[in-house]
């Protein structure tokens, strides 16, 4: 079924290292052409902004023909439309078969947008359809649908996103369909579970089923949760402290970045909503004590590991290792010159007053939150 | 074959030394893992935390803590972080607290104008003294945060320095918009020419080119707005790619395809009279776009 081979793939994958690798000074630039040799694919690829170019321009031509063609046929029946959209599904699907098979086209964008538009438009094709049903199914049907899709060109092309996506979508169906908060936060969590008992060993769905596990438990930081109170409440309450907890272990153990990452960011959520949960008192100075919490929580586990031999403990080491990571800063602190509130040229409105406040951090945008 | 496996293959064959070996046999079953993003993250998150809670503690107990300790408190702060970046080696951590003591500084000067008004309507002086500050730290201290503190800082007195002349205008706005557009832009690359922390050109770089590509067009969708902002647009583009291509640093092609597309596809849809003919130009113009970015895609391929 699927149209690239695990050889390919590993190949792929491998091409990727040695060139991070290269970067990050571990191998040396005339060592690549003879370690290429072993690396040799027919695949045709591009780097990621020229994929993400194509991916959107072929996403607006696949809509701007759609509408086209609606407008010159004059298409104004819901059936014809539907049907219109399900031949347009079929098309975007044959063509990505034929640009994979003809051109060998691999994470390029343009089969990638095809792909993801025959998803889109199945999915509109049965809203069409059946347009007299109510919003809640219709709703349920779509994510269904989208789940469904997502899968199928997880398996046929790969894309690692549609299967995250169809991780998410099969997630969110009860949301449209279960009136109670209980039984759809309950349904969700058990198709998360299942979910990240199925995926073992994919480290990308398996940490996107467990930051979606948090997420529906989480009472404080689900909008449609209002309950605060009851068994469903307190268990959450008792959740949302084990589960960061069993993520770290399970990640730390196994070295799983994504697993471990995600498992912090919950740590790291569920300290910040556990005065909400509890229906403490909020106090202004609680982010003085959280941001130095996690400053020398930071400091702390940068010294012990730095103080082990060599630089590190049980492998895990402060130090940089590959290139990316700074490349990775770099990008952070770039774009936080964004988030200053006086950044943007449209921002600059809001400097009209010449009377100074000591309100949106004039000076520097002092204060992350601009509510200063 | 498994990338373990390659590498043995590369070590038999004497592609790779069993130095080399060692060392990424050691990444690949991850018996040596990175934490070096994460500490950045829970750093970065701390600071910014911590100064939130500052603003919004002073900004609430003001009246019951007193100017003193409130003034006190930040220099504190301010000269404690300062003095931890100054006695240790550049790292990480010295790295977010440089950053902290800049957040602290722009804190107390915020504060002190809005107590005192000691510059009145010269207040904007405190917002280039801050940026001037921060600079002068971001290159001491080789502080690409701080840098963007400084870019955006610059940025808002840009916008505070055109409220002074009473010409609030979207076109006086996007003249300095441009202006500081073109200044980043043009400061970056002669710091660069003259050797100084060269590696901070792109930031200057990415910044200079969104603010510009923004005002600009921003300008050619404003019906009022003088045509020369699509002429301006049109040569942004056109050099942003060309650059981009020829340094190999593709964002910069993104912007100029994307934003020069959006540009010249406003200008055009709006002369155009019908929902057909609209479309029509959407379809043809995306699929030139894309069979312009297919012939760079398959010059350089995987490239980044």
């Amino acid at each position: 079924m699927r149209r690239y081979s695990i050889e390919e793939e590993e190949t792929i994958q491998a091409q990727d290292l040695i060139r991070e690798w290269m970067r990050s000074g571990l191998l040396e630039k005339e060592q690549i052409p003879r370690l290429s040799e072993d690396l040799q694919t027919d695949l045709r690829r591009t780097n990621n902004f020229l994929r993400l170019v194509l991916f959107l321009f072929t996403a607006v031509i696949i809509g701007a023909s759609l509408l086209l063609l609606i407008e010159v046929l004059h298409i104004t029946e819901d059936r014809a439309r539907a049907m219109a959209c399900a031949v347009a599904a079929a098309l975007c699907f044959g063509l990505t078969e034929f640009l994979v098979a003809k051109f060998r086209v691999y994470g390029f964008g343009v089969e990638e947008a095809l792909a993801v538009g025959a998803v889109v438009l199945v999915i509109a094709a049965v809203a069409q359809a059946v347009s007299n049903v109510k919003i809640e199914s219709l709703l349920a049907m779509a994510l269904a649908l989208g789940a469904v899709g997502g899968l199928l060109l997880y398996f046929r092309f790969g894309f690692v996103y549609a299967g995250v996506i169809a991780i998410t979508c099969a997630a969110m169906v009860p949301f449209p369909l279960v009136h109670s908060v209980v039984g759809r936060h309950l349904l969700a969590a058990a198709i998360l579970l299942v979910a990240f008992v199925l995926v073992r060993g994919n480290d990308l769905f398996q940490a996107t089923a467990f930051a979606g596990l948090y997420v529906v438990l989480n009472l404080r930081i689900s909008p449609d949760a209002v309950i605060d109170h009851g068994w469903f409440y307190w268990t959450s309450y008792v959740m949302v402290w084990v589960l960061p907890f069993v993520g770290l272990s399970l990640s730390l153990r196994a070295r799983d970045r994504l697993l471990m990452d995600v498992s912090g960011a919950m740590l790291i959520a569920t300290l910040a909503t556990n005065k909400l949960y509890l229906g403490l008192p909020q106090h202004n100075w609680d982010p003085i004590l959280f941001g130095l919490f996690l400053m020398i929580a930071a400091v702390c586990i940068r010294r012990w590991l730095s103080k082990g031999p060599g630089g590190a403990r049980f492998g895990f080491t402060p130090a940089r290792v590959l290139n990316r990571d700074s490349r990775l800063m770099i990008v952070v602190s770039t774009v936080s010159a964004a988030f200053q509130p006086q950044a943007s040229p449209s921002a600059r409105a809001a400097t009209e007053t010449a009377k100074p406040q000591f309100a949106g951090g004039r000076s520097g945008g002092a204060g992350a939150s601009g509510e200063f | 074959m498994s990338t373990v496996a390659l590498l043995q293959k590369w070590k038999d064959s004497g592609a790779i030394t069993a130095a080399q070996f060692d060392t990424l046999n050691a990444l690949v079953r991850k018996e040596r893992f990175s934490v070096f993003v994460e500490l950045n993250v829970l750093l970065y998150l701390g600071v910014l935390s911590l100064v939130a809670g500052l603003g919004w503690t002073i900004n609430t107990y003001f009246a019951d803590l007193g100017d003193a300790a409130i003034l006190i408190g930040l220099t504190a702060i301010f000269t404690a972080s300062l003095y931890y970046c100054f006695t240790h080696k550049p790292g990480m951590v010295v790295d977010y607290i440089l950053y902290l003591a800049c957040l602290a500084l722009a804190a107390e000067l915020a504060y002190i104008e809005s107590r005192f008004q000691v510059l009145r309507d010269h207040w904007d002086y405190y917002v280039l003294l801050s940026a001037l500050v921060y600079f002068f730290f971001a290159y001491r201290f080789d502080n690409r945060l701080v840098l963007s503190l400084a870019l955006s800082t610059q940025a808002a007195w840009f916008g505070v320095k055109i409220s002074r002349f009473d010409l609030i205008s979207s076109d006086s706005l996007r003249a300095a918009a441009i202006g500081y557009g073109l200044v980043v832009s043009g400061g970056g690359l002669l710091l660069a020419h003259q050797g100084i922390r060269k590696h901070f050109l792109e930031t200057y770089l990415h910044v200079g080119a969104n603010v510009l590509f923004i005002a600009l067009v921003s300008g050619v969708i404003d019906r009022n707005a003088n045509w020369m902002y699509l002429l301006g647009l049109i040569i942004l583009s056109a050099v942003s790619i060309r650059a981009g291509v020829h340094f190999h640093r593709f964002v910069f092609v993104v912007y100029g395809t994307i934003y020069g597309y959006i540009g010249v596809s406003a200008e055009i849809l709006r002369r155009l009279r019908t929902d057909t003919a609209a479309l029509s130009y959407i379809v043809v113009s995306s699929t030139i776009v894309i069979a312009a970015i297919v012939i760079i895609a398959r010059r350089f391929g995987r490239e980044e």
